[in-house]
């Protein structure tokens, strides 16, 4: 009894250490960054393929729905110009977050985000009114919850998937996907506590 | 297990705000493969015929993962659909009133116009290619920079990521429209950058200057006159004082087309159009400095919407 009390013990220990340790980027992604480096556009296109919701989600988190897609492109252009100087590939999540922060603080110290929509974005394109309203009340959130939350419901991300790609701590995104959505559900007048 | 659970990893009791705000919000995702092509609302896109192909191929470096060696398409005519198979190495034409559409592997599609003749060179994961001999296409891709490019006799279009309209003529002159994103236009180590909602023609003798469709009648003439004539001091200097601040975008491509006072006129222009951020260096850009050049491109983009 006490040797299965103490193996039940290091179990709970283990899970924890497990689920808040800062996630190890898996073997297999810092070989496809490593391969990237050197010029692999396969690599790249897979890593692309992996980061795409991620980057999204930031963007979408400081600039207009439209411009979104468009900046996605600029960031992983110049991610792929930038990666050789990348020195720590475990590092490639937070790095390509930052590049996404900063070229969407340059877009929005450029332009005006503008009320009405540009003629030529296609009538399919225009988000519906519920979704214009949500997103609108994320981006509303400290900037701490802002990202997350657009990646989580959003992208469909899950919280351990976020904090592989972005290189957080797993207990951080849990905390910031709990007290960001109950801000939202408070700011959107939704019942469930 | 919580409804914080389905929050957290979509285990659990389904929290039901949640689940609103994701159906609310889905549409919103990036999907990595590209939507539906936008309606035609503003374009004007008139057939011309004829291209010419090229292509570049990509070189494949650490893995060589099968692929499919073919797309798949649907004809459609006055008869209806048509689904077909286009294997790499051959034609693919369309007859008058028949258009074709076609997957470009998983990373996009592209719309072959009527009387348009296309080859598929190569598709495969580290690069697609296709030879464009005669009409009109419209691509719309969703995929890493450079992993898609269309060779016409005049230039090779390298896809940024974008969705884009690209014709050529019999002789080989054409025009490229970019919807989103951005086209680079290469021959023989010249570049003319293209973004979303800029033309470029394309000729015999080289690939012409960006410029936005809706610049004024006097700078889009003098600009055709500098591309297909040479320098024109006079007529050159009509260009840039047409100029307006979104034809910034064709001002930055002339630093590099133009040399001495001429230059300089160019870059005393982008700077009396647009406030540059004191990162572009006005020295590096008189001396065409490629890291002067990327800077003021970085800077100037945003203003072209």
């Amino acid at each position: 009894m006490a040797v299965d009390a103490e193996r039940a013990s290091v179990q709970r220990a283990c899970v924890k250490k497990c689920t808040y340790e800062r996630p190890v980027p898996a073997p297999e992604e810092r070989c496809l960054v490593e391969a990237a480096r050197k010029g692999n556009r396969i690599a790249f296109g897979q890593l692309h393929k992996a980061y795409a919701p991620v980057v999204h989600a930031v963007l979408l988190s400081k600039v207009a729905y439209q411009d979104a897609e468009d900046l996605l492109q600029d960031v992983f252009a110049k991610a792929y110009e930038a990666l050789p100087r990348l020195r720590d590939a475990g590092a490639f999540g937070g790095w390509l977050v930052r590049i996404a922060r900063n070229r969407a603080a340059d877009h929005y110290r450029r332009r005006r985000v503008a009320d009405a929509l540009p003629e030529d974005i296609p009538v399919d394109a225009v988000p519906a009114a519920e979704a214009r309203e949500a997103l609108a009340a994320i981006r509303a959130l400290p900037e701490t919850y802002r990202e997350t939350l657009l990646m989580r419901l959003v992208e469909g991300l899950t919280g351990p998937e976020i904090a592989a790609r972005t290189g957080l701590k797993a207990g951080s995104v849990r905390v910031n996907l709990h007290r960001g959505m109950g801000l939202l559900r408070r700011s959107l007048g939704l019942e469930t506590p | 297990m919580t409804t914080d659970d389905y929050l957290w990893d979509k285990t659990g009791d389904p929290d039901p705000d949640v689940v609103r705000l994701e159906e609310a919000l889905g549409d919103l995702r990036h999907v990595g493969a590209p939507r539906r092509p936008p309606a035609r609302r503003t374009w004007l896109l008139p057939l011309i015929a004829v291209a010419a192909v090229l292509v570049i191929g990509f070189v494949l470096l650490l893995q060589d993962p099968p692929a499919p060696d073919a797309w798949t398409y649907t004809r459609t005519d006055d008869d209806g659909t048509h689904d077909g198979s286009l294997v790499v190495g051959d034609w693919l034409e369309t007859r008058p009133g028949e258009t074709a559409r076609l997957k470009i592997a998983d990373i996009g599609h592209l719309t072959l116009d009527p009387e348009s003749r296309l080859r598929l060179h190569a598709t495969h994961q580290s690069g697609h290619r296709v030879e464009l001999a005669r009409g009109r296409i419209e691509a719309l891709v969703a995929a890493p920079p450079r992993l898609f490019v269309v060779d016409t006799a005049v230039a090779t279009a390298i896809d940024m990521g974008c969705a884009y309209a690209l014709e050529v003529d019999d002789d080989g002159n054409g025009r490229l429209d970019v919807r989103v994103g951005m086209v680079y236009l290469e021959r023989d180590g010249f570049e003319s950058r293209v973004p979303a909602g800029a033309r470029c023609l394309m000729r015999r003798g080289g690939i012409g200057t960006p410029h936005f469709p809706g610049a004024t009648h006097v700078l889009r003439e003098e600009l055709h006159h500098f591309d297909t004539s040479g320098m024109d001091a006079p007529r050159f200097r009509r260009l840039l004082t047409a100029a307006r601040s979104a034809d910034t975008l064709t001002l930055w491509h002339l630093v590099p087309r133009t040399i001495g006072m001429a230059r300089a006129s160019v870059v005393d222009r982008i700077t009396e159009l647009s406030k540059l951020p004191d990162e572009v260096s006005r020295s590096g850009l008189l001396a065409g400095e490629e890291t002067a050049l990327n800077a003021c491109w970085d800077a100037l983009r945003w203003t072209w919407r």
